[in-house]
This record gives C-alpha cells, structure tokens and sequence, in this order.
C-alpha cells in the first residue's frame, strides 16, 4: 500500500471532520434546538473514511440510521448536513428527510437509511444499474451489526453475488444492536464468515485502523470495479456515544468495554502513527483541527439561522411530473 | 343566539301538551306572531303563534310526544346568527336512531351496504325521507316534500316522484296547503274520539220563531246605536240557551274521568265556521250577560275564529255548544257533542212553514231544533225538559229576556 | 420526463383497418418489445421470465431478442427484487420487476412503500424513482387463499405510487408503455384471469395517459363503476339489465391512481345511482373509495344510496363452489342492481 502524506492528510481530515460535526451535533441536540433524533457515529469515522476514500464522486453509497459519516465522507457538505438535521430548506434534502434519510444523487449518496437492511438491495440495484450502463460504477453498502440477520441482507447480498454485480457489502460492527449485544443474536458472530455462503471473500479488519480499512476496501473496491463481484467487509468497530442522543450507551455496556475502545480512537491512532513514521508534522494536524473546526462552526452558523420549509410545500414532490 | 321555544301553558290546567303538527319547517323563516305549531292538550288543539322572528333550526321533540309545559321544544335562529354546533336537547337520545353498520360477521351480509336515509339528521325528522337528489329537485321546485308518496319499495321519496308529482301539481287545480291538511287532520281525530266515546241521545222540536224575531226586530236598532254592533238570532239563541240551562240545573254537568262533574258556570261554545274548519269559542257566563254583552261576545269571538287568534282558554270548559246552520238551506241537523261537554244545540233556518194552532192552520216562521245529549249526563227525559225549557223560551222570549232576573232590560 | 403521452385514442369498438386482434397478454409483450427497443435502460426481473417467457407467457420471445442482460431471472427472493428495482430506478435505469402474482408482492412492502414511494419526496424532487412493479392480481380457476388476491387499493393508498389496472388488450399496451417511460414507481395490475382475452389493438405505437376513464356503455339509470375483469362482468350484466329496461352506464376507470374523478361524477349527475362493482373486499377498497367520493363532492347528484357489490369478506376458498360464491358474479351484479333500481 502506498502511504502518502496527502493520504495521510485527507483521511485524518475526514475523520476529524466527522468527529466534529458529530460533536456539532450532540451540542445543538441537547440544547434542545433539534427535531427528532440523531444517532452518531463517534468512534467509528475510521470505517466510512477508509472505505469512501476509494470511491469516485458517481460512485454510490447506501447508509444507515447512523449516516452522517457516509454522508460526509462521500461529500456532501458539512453545511448541508447540518442544515438537513435541523429539517430546514439548506438541507440536502430541503429539509424533508432529517438525520436518517439523507439523500445527494450529486455525489452518488442513495440514502441513509431508517430501515434496517433496506439499503442492501437497494446499492445492490444501483450496481446493477452501473453494470448494465458499463459506467464502471460501483456501489458500495453500509449496515451495522443489526442487519446481518435480515432478510434484506441474505437476499441482497445472494442475488448481488449470483449477478457479479459491481457493490462492496461494508458491515460496521459495533456490537451492539441499540442494547442488544450481537452475540445474542446469532450463533455465528463471524460476520465475515457469512461471505462463504454466498460464494464470495469475506474480510474482517480492525475498524479502529483507518489504514486497515483503506488498505481492504481498496481491494474489494477494485474487485467490483473489475467486475469479479462483491465482497463482504466485517469492520470492528465501536460508538463511543449511546445509541442516539440520550441513550448514554452504559447501561447495557460497561463502562470499562467504552474505555477501553476509546483507547484505540482511530483519529489518535492516525496521528501517533504519522507522528511516529514522520509522515507528518503535528503543526499540519493542528491546521487540519483548526480548518475543520472553522468549517463546522460556520455550518453550524448558517444551519441555526436556516428557516424550515413552508407549510404549503408539503405536497410537493409526492409525484414526479 | 338561539332562541328556545318551548311548550306553552295554553290554560289555566294545562300540565303537559304535544304537539301534533310543526306549521313551519326547519330552515323556515318564522315572524314574529306566525303560527308556528299546533299543540294538542286534552281539551283542544291549539295554533300557537311565536315569540320571535328567527329561522326555525332545530326541532327536539317529536310530535305527538307528551312534555311538560316549558319544556324546550325547539330553537329559533336569529337572523345573522351562526349555527350552534350543539342544542342542549330534552329527550334527543329518543329520536335518533342507531346508526348499526352491517353485520360481517356471516359471510352472507358482508356486502357492506351505505346506511340509508335511516341514518338522517335528527331535525329532518318530521320529514318523509327522501333522496339528497329528490331533495334537491323539491328544494328547486318549491314543493313540499310532505306532498309527495313515495313509489319505491324502501319508502324514500326518489327524483321521479318529485318529477311526477309537479306535473300531476300543475294540471290540478291548487291542491289544499299543507297546513290546512293537518287541521283537517286534528279535526278528523276529534269528531271521531266524540262519536266513539260519548253516548249520543238526540231529541228534536220544531218552535214558532215569530215572537223572536219580533223581539229581535224590536231591539235591533237601539243595540246597534249603542253598542255598534248587530243583534243577530244566534244572540238570541245563545241567550235563551243559557236562560234554559239556568233553568235545568241538572244539565250542568259533564261526564269526566269516568264520573259526573258538576259545572257553575253557564259558559257555551258557539260553533263558528271558518275557512279552517269550525271551531268553537266558549263564551263565560252567559247567565250574567245581557243581550249587548252577548252579541258583543259573539262578534269577537268570531272574529278571533276567522283569524286563528282563539286562545286555548277560550276554547277550553263550557256544558254545551250552540251550533247554527240557519244561514244555510238546512232546516234540521244534528251535530256532535265536542269532547268533555254534555250537549249541543243544533238550530236550523227559520223558514216560513206551516204551523197548526188551535186546529187552524196557518203560516209561521218556524225554526227546528235538535239537542243531543251526552246519554250518561241526561236520560231521555230530562234531555226532554231541557229541550222544552228552551222552546218555551224560544217562543216567549219577552217574558224571559224582560224578567227581573234578567239584564236584558239593561241593554247597554 | 413527462409522463403524458401525445396520442389518446378512444377505445376501438370495432377492428378497424389499422387494428388487429390480440391477446390481453400479448398485449403487454408487444408494449415491452416496443419499450425496450426503444430505451436501453429499460430491463426486466422476475422469477421465470427469461428463457421461459413468465408463468403467462408475459414475457415470451423477449429474452430471445434482448438476452439475458435485459431479462433476468431471479431467485425467490421478492424483498431483493423490489430493493434492487428502486436502487437500479434511483441509478437511472428504468427497472420492470415482475413478481408474476400480486400476492408475492407482500414480501416486498416495506421496499415498496418506506422506499419506492418516498425517495422522491423525501430528496425534495432530486431522487427519481422510475419503477415498474408488474403482477397480476385476482382470481382463476380456484388459484386458492395465497394466490387470489386483489388488493391494489393497499396501493392506492400509500402517496407517490401510481396504480394501473387494465381490462383490454388494448388498454394493456397503451398504459404499460406510459408507466414504463414515466418518472414514477407504477403498480401495474393485470388480471390474471383476462390474459387469454382478445381485443383490437393498433398496430402503430400509442400511449394512454394516466388518469382517463372510459366509458365503456353509456346508460341513463344507473352508473356502475369497475375496474379490471369486474368490467367484463359488467358489461354482461349491463346487457341483461338493458333487456329488463335498466339502463346502465359502465365506467372504466383504467387507472385508479390517479383517477378519473371527474368522469365518475359527471356520469353519476347523469344517472343519480351509483353502484361500484369490485374483486376486491368492500372494507377500505377502491369501491369505499369511489363511494366517498361521491358522498363527498356530489351527494345530491344522489338519488339512492350507492351500492357496492364486492368480494365477501372471506379468504379466497379453494372449492369453485365457495369461491364462486365470494367473489362477485355477472348474476350478482344483475340481481343487486334491479334490486337497487326499486329504490
């Protein structure tokens, strides 16, 4: 794998990116200024970074209740994001969707997603869609531990496998299904494993190593794009934060388990790593900190200001005319 | 603001009253001193004006149910008022009716079928059901509904009935109101409750009129100079009526509740016709009256009749009715005793026949006469005494109406 | 791209010169053969529908021209099916998954409805969702419980899907092609008793718009609305009444969403009765439907209750007897209809 300092750059600003306007999030959430709810991906920036790294700007992403990452990786704007969070017309959807329902077919993001599984098939469809275009596209699924036992994840995947379709199948395995530990859900917690099933690799990698993740994703990515079939990637990882906001993510997990995977904090890891092997200078981290915190806070600026949308538009778009 | 109207104390006894017909539709305009419903009490059946000037909106007693007096019967809308979503009701569970959708339960009545017209706003009530289209067609042509049979087997008057009945309207000549034909109807129901519950016994006479009418002639003009008013033989007739029953005690009673009531005062129904039918205003103690008093009575009252503005006590008590027919071709009639009395005087024309006295025959006017008597207050025989009493005072009215005990002589 | 389509032509009476007799079925095939030709975007997924040309033979001699890119069959695996359909719609393809019977299509609702019917909606009008969902519905030759089914109003009621529901060959052609180039997820319900109907159907390339009703008997006394088979039965019974000296105007709706409000009305100002004749269930149908409607905007325009003659309340039975029983018969229709003309 070839490390590069700009590598090295661009994944620790995404993440960071992530992290902040995760952060962002929880504080304007819990100042009580946000509908509905938010579920955030804290401690697992690593996975979407990594992964979304490989693929191009038409390329396609389905995501999950717990998308921002996705969402922000794969490029839609901080301010975007923000301003769909708090259901205004700024957002990427107008304000429409929220949190889990983020769309931008501007940058391939096929939705994140508020039911569980749904969006197995659904990349599996846009893979085959890019492979009967030939537009070497390739379609790249998100799900987390709780979708593994749905039928939508057995079925995407088996028809995804048999068609050769051109899709990356990345499980984010927390643990942890809301309060439910996953290996009361299944004998086999090999998620990975499954992959043999369907008659197509399986890989598990350390979620928590943005490296590891990027170094994987990019074989499964070009295996798609070559036309050899998906692949099903089992990240470990873990959410430093409760389920949503205000589920604070200790009473059905210990606090000692949360401390211990906040020690292997991908961002941390990233930079002591760089550090180490001089791949790059801490002043050039501090910059990307300070950039990045700049961007969400003006996105934060303009997503509090951002009106919602006009009652009279609620009928608009039911149909496409 | 709504205006309730509720049921009215029409006589001094009057506890509790129904009302037997509605003259005006919900929806209706109604001014102030309209008719605007008919109440039916034991005694009579009465049109009682309203209060106010509203739109009628709401009914909440159905006819024919039993209320105490001021009870709410309905609401009147005052001009420029919005409609109440809610009228406090009194027995407004009674009138509507359970909406029950179909039983699914058995595969045979799943077909789910609309409820019909069953289902209507509790004020269309009184209304025939109909058909929103049939509705809308009468609405248009102006007809009332209460018009119009329906010709389907489910009862509801449909769009060709309404269509049928305007062309039958207009080749006929105009068919009776609507209101008249609920009079009709209550009269109907009286005559009939009177001829099946009281016993009729009927006795006749034929009486010289000729001293009447010279008395009659007599006074004719001083009365009118005085008083402004004609002195007519029903005058006389009601006078002499009073003069015999103060003379027959015996028929001042009415058989009621099952027993014999004895009555004071000489109070007497005059039947007078009206274009509404005949309705008999009671005329209180004719005794005390002197002839002025009493044409004076019986002028007012039958213009009240004409007008439809007798009150219920004015209808209410009296022994007996005097009912005239002699301004018609009727020499002999015999007519039937209003409810809760004892008897009626049924007088013919006075008519120039032949009249035998002294076994000379020669020409009189002569006036027939029938008293029926209500058979459980009067046996034969003293219907008998009653009918000769006022004979004899038929045929020598000086002596009666110039006595002492008799105000005549103060005309004025 | 718009939807509507530049040519609407009344439905031929007759086979006319430029018309030719075609099977219901056959119908669809050609409307596809068209669509394909035309737009390379346009694929086809269903169980059994490539070399074997579909449990109807829906989709015969299409797989020998277009090969096995463009008609795939696919495993038993109808949540999938219809995800991979709104995912290949939402990637500018134009998808047709055919789930051959309408019953199956409940393995798929929450793709179907949280999915399909949203994206649109929620992507404030970015997301496009041109999907083609194909089955047919109804009952033949006792199909039994798992394989009758007509509930194509559960579609209607959902927000963003579009339901068409042909009698005709030629109405098969015509609308299939509009849902096909349309920019809308389309439920398109045959029914699989009216696949082996004929019809006349012109040989030149027509669409027909959504939402345009055809009256397909005029009558003065009664209106009576159907869709789908019930409009043959319809048409039967209306031709029986007539010779009872009931005049009844049968109106085929064609599309149920969006509908032909406007045609139902007029015809019921017309005849003041209305009388919904349904395969499917009374309770929340298209027949509750069509009645609120009218309760609604012309409730003096009736001079009878309406009437809904629809299937029983039952699961479709097996035996003939049960199930001819349950779902409404020409003879029903004619039965209910005089009953309802006495008023």
């Amino acid at each position: 794998m070839n490390i590069s300092k700009d590598l090295i750059l661009a994944l620790y600003r995404t993440m960071v990116e992530i992290r902040e306007f995760e952060l962002k999030g929880y504080e304007i959430y819990r100042s009580g200024r946000m509908p509905g709810f938010i579920h955030l991906y804290v401690g697992e920036e690593a996975v979407a970074t990594g992964v979304i790294a490989h693929l191009r700007q038409d390329d396609y992403v389905t995501s999950t209740h717990r998308g921002h990452g996705h969402a922000l990786a794969k490029g839609v704007s901080p301010r975007a994001a923000l301003a769909e969070l708090m259901g205004t017309v700024e957002g990427c959807c107008g304000g429409r969707g929220g949190s889990m329902h983020l769309y931008e077919p501007a940058v391939g993001l096929l939705g994140t997603n508020g039911v569980v599984a749904s969006g197995i098939p659904i990349a599996a469809g846009a893979a085959l869609s890019a492979k009967l275009r030939r537009s070497g596209q390739v379609a790249v699924s998100f799900f987390g531990d709780g979708a593994v036992n749905a039928g939508g994840f057995h079925e995407g995947i088996n028809m995804a496998a048999t068609w050769d379709l051109p899709v990356v199948f990345v499980c984010e395995n927390n643990l942890y299904g809301t309060e439910m530990p996953f290996k009361q859900t299944t004998k086999n917690t090999n998620v990975a494993s499954r992959a043999q099933s369907y008659g197509i690799p399986g890989v598990q990698v350390d979620g928590e190593d943005v490296l590891a993740v990027y170094e994987k994703a990019g074989e499964a990515v070009e295996r798609a794009r070559q036309g050899k079939g998906p692949t099903l990637m089992e990240c470990l990882t873990y959410r430093f934060l409760g389920h949503h906001v205000g589920d604070p993510g200790t009473t059905y997990r210990s606090k000692d388990e949360v401390e211990e995977w906040k020690k292997r904090d991908a961002i941390q890891r990233l930079r002591e790593q760089a550090l180490t092997s001089k791949w790059a200078h801490e002043k050039e981290f501090e910059t990307i900190e300070g950039e990045v915190r700049r961007v969400i806070d003006e996105a934060a600026a303009v997503a509090l200001k951002s009106p919602e949308p006009l009652a009279e538009t609620a009928l608009d778009h039911v149909f496409c005319d | 603001m709504n205006v309730p109207v509720v049921m009215p104390q029409l006589g001094l006894t009057m506890t509790e009253g129904s009302v037997s017909a509605w003259l005006k539709k919900p929806g209706e305009l109604v001014r102030k001193g309209e008719m605007l419903f008919v109440v039916s009490t034991d005694k009579a059946d009465m049109e009682v004006e309203s209060l106010d000037e509203g739109v009628l909106a709401k009914i909440l007693v159905e006819p024919k149910k039993l209320v105490p007096v001021g009870t709410v019967i309905a609401y009147l809308e005052r001009p420029g008022d919005v409609a109440a979503a809610e009228f406090p009701s009194v027995g407004a569970a009674a009138l509507s009716q359970p909406n029950e959708t179909p039983s699914t339960g058995k595969a045979s009545a799943g077909v789910a079928e609309v409820p019909s017209a069953v289902s209507a706003p509790v004020d269309r009530k009184e209304e025939p059901p109909a058909s929103p289209r049939a509705r809308r067609l009468a609405r248009e042509l102006g007809i009332d509904l209460a018009q119009i049979k329906a010709s389907g087997a489910s009862g509801r008057i449909a769009e060709e009935d309404v269509r049928k009945y305007a062309e039958g309207a207009r080749s006929q000549t105009a068919a009776v109101a609507a209101p008249d034909l609920r009079r009709r109807q209550l009269i109907a129901e009286r005559m009939t409750k009177s001829i099946q519950t009281i016993p009729h016994l009927s006795v006749s006479a034929e009486v010289n009129a000729e001293k009447l009418l010279e008395l009659q002639e007599s006074l004719k003009k001083s009365i009118e100079k005085q008083a402004g008013v004609k002195l007519t033989v029903t005058d006389l007739l009601l006078k002499a009526l009073g003069l015999a029953l103060q003379e027959t005690p015996e028929m001042q009673a009415v058989w009621e509740g099952g027993a014999l009531r004895t009555v004071d005062a000489i109070d007497l129904g005059l039947a007078i016709a009206t274009e509404r039918g005949v309705v008999a205003p009671v005329v209180r103690k004719v005794e005390s009256m002197g002839l002025v008093e009493v044409a004076r009575r019986r002028l007012e009252a039958s213009e009240k009749a004409r007008q439809g503005r007798l009150s219920l006590a004015e209808l209410e008590g009296g022994t007996g009715t005097l009912s005239n027919l002699g301004m018609y071709r009727v020499d002999h009639f015999q007519a039937i005793i209003s409810p809760v009395q004892s008897f009626v005087l049924a007088v013919g024309r006075i008519a120039e026949r032949p009249w035998v006295e002294t076994g000379v025959v020669r020409v009189a006017p002569t006036i027939k006469l029938n008293l029926c008597v209500d058979h459980r207050v009067a046996d034969g025989a003293l219907a008998a005494l009653f009918l000769g009493k006022i004979a004899e005072i038929i045929e020598n009215p000086q002596r009666w109406f110039d006595g002492p005990s008799n105000p005549a002589g103060s005309v004025g | 791209m718009a939807e509507t389509a530049p040519v609407e032509q009344a439905t031929p009476s007759q086979v006319g010169a430029n018309e030719r007799t075609i099977s219901y079925v056959e119908a669809g095939v050609e409307a596809l053969r068209e669509e394909m030709r035309r737009d390379p975007s346009v694929f086809y997924i269903g169980t059994g529908i490539g070399p074997r040309g579909g449990n109807w033979q829906q989709t015969r001699g299409l797989w020998a021209e277009f090969g096995e890119e463009r008609l795939r069959d696919t495993p038993i695996s109808e949540l999938a099916m219809m995800g991979m359909g709104v995912g290949a719609a939402m990637a500018s393809s134009r998808p047709i998954v055919d789930f051959v019977f309408l019953d199956f299509v409940l393995e798929t609702m929450a793709q179907l409805i949280q999915q399909a019917s949203t994206a649109h909606y929620i992507s404030n009008g970015k997301i496009k969702v041109p999907l083609v969902v194909r089955a047919a519905m109804g009952g033949i030759r006792s199909a039994g419980p798992h394989h009758s089914h007509s509930f194509y109003s559960f579609f209607m009621h959902i927000p963003g899907l579009k339901v068409v529901v042909p009698a005709l060959p030629y109405d098969v052609k015509g609308l299939l092609k509009t849902a096909i180039r349309g920019a809308n997820p389309v439920m398109f319900l045959e029914h699989k008793g009216l696949y082996s109907s004929k019809g006349p159907v012109p040989r030149e390339e027509y669409t027909i718009p959504f939402g345009k009703s055809v009256v397909r008997r005029e009558g003065k006394d009664v209106t009576l609305v159907a869709v789908s088979q019930m409009v043959l039965r319809a048409m039967d019974a209306a031709e029986v009444m007539a010779q009872g000296g009931i005049s009844v105007e049968v109106i085929d709706p064609r599309t149920v969403v969006p509908l032909d409000r406007e045609a139902i009305l007029g015809s019921v100002a017309k005849t003041g009765r209305l009388v919904i004749a349904d395969e499917a269930y009374a309770n929340c149908g298209f027949s509750a439907e069509i009645a609120a409607m009218v309760a609604e905007e012309a409730l003096e325009d009736l001079d009878a209750p309406v009437r809904r003659i629809c299937a029983l309340p039952a699961p479709h039975a097996f035996s003939p007897s049960l199930d001819g029983y349950l779902r409404p018969s020409t003879e029903r229709i004619v039965r209910e209809v005089t009953e309802m003309m006495k008023h």
